[in-house]
């Protein structure tokens, strides 16, 4: 058990922030509905693939080099 | 970026998410932008800030994406949810808070895994082995979650 509540190994990081995310939660509210039971991925508020599966969706982003900023099962 | 007293508080914030994902209205969950990395891949997902939850949850089939079913499970537990009991592993999964503002928050956490989770249920960022190693702050006016090192 001692091992299992051990602390995270943490360190702070400069990463680039992705400022689009707003948008994304705006696609969500709006359309999330319209994919129901669907995984999609979105970049700056735009839908770039959506897929049955996860496995499949991310395999269509890597093979199209793409740049997700989120994934969702819708 | 929030202190207290001399000590640092949170050196991070990002936006979250007030209401459930696929529904238009605002309600009372809160959904966090979370990236699981492993096998050369960074997946950025929204999970639920559950602080009544036992143990942090990820999505199985992120997880089999990642490759975290093939780590070396640290514990075995049977879940108690709204589902009933769930069996599954314990693993410690790499993730990233990435920060719209400050500094960002990357490390390793203890996560439940388990092939029969829900598939319509988020991910879940709970108070065993992750939560409860972390300050963090809401801003409601400005849905910030502000995040740093528990010390």
């Amino acid at each position: 058990m001692k091992k299992v509540l051990a602390p995270p190994v943490f360190q702070s990081t400069s990463q680039e922030s992705r400022s689009e995310i707003q948008s994304d939660f705006r696609w969500l509210r709006e359309r999330a509905k319209k994919f129901s039971g669907r995984w999609v991925a979105l970049r700056n508020g735009k839908l770039l693939a959506a897929t049955e599966n996860f496995n499949d969706l991310v395999d269509e982003v890597r093979s199209n080099q793409l740049d997700v900023t989120l994934y969702h099962r819708c | 970026m929030l202190s207290q007293g001399e000590s640092e508080f949170a050196f991070g914030a990002v936006e979250f998410l007030d209401g459930s994902p696929n529904t238009p209205l605002p309600n009372a969950k809160v959904f966090v932008p979370v990236e699981f990395l492993g096998r050369g891949l960074e997946i950025p997902v929204l999970c639920l800030l559950d602080t009544g939850a036992d143990w942090s949850v990820l999505n199985w089939e992120i997880a089999l994406k990642l490759g975290c079913h093939e780590h070396t499970p640290i514990g075995e537990v049977r879940y108690g949810t709204r589902h009933g009991p769930i069996e599954g592993d314990l693993v410690r999964v790499p993730y990233r808070i990435r920060a719209l503002q400050g500094r960002s928050l990357e490390g390793e956490a203890t996560f439940f895994l388990s092939k029969d989770w829900p598939k319509n249920e988020p991910s879940i960022l709970g108070y065993n082995g992750l939560l409860q190693h972390l300050n963090f702050a809401l801003r409601p006016s400005e849905n910030q979650f502000y995040f740093g090192y528990a010390v």
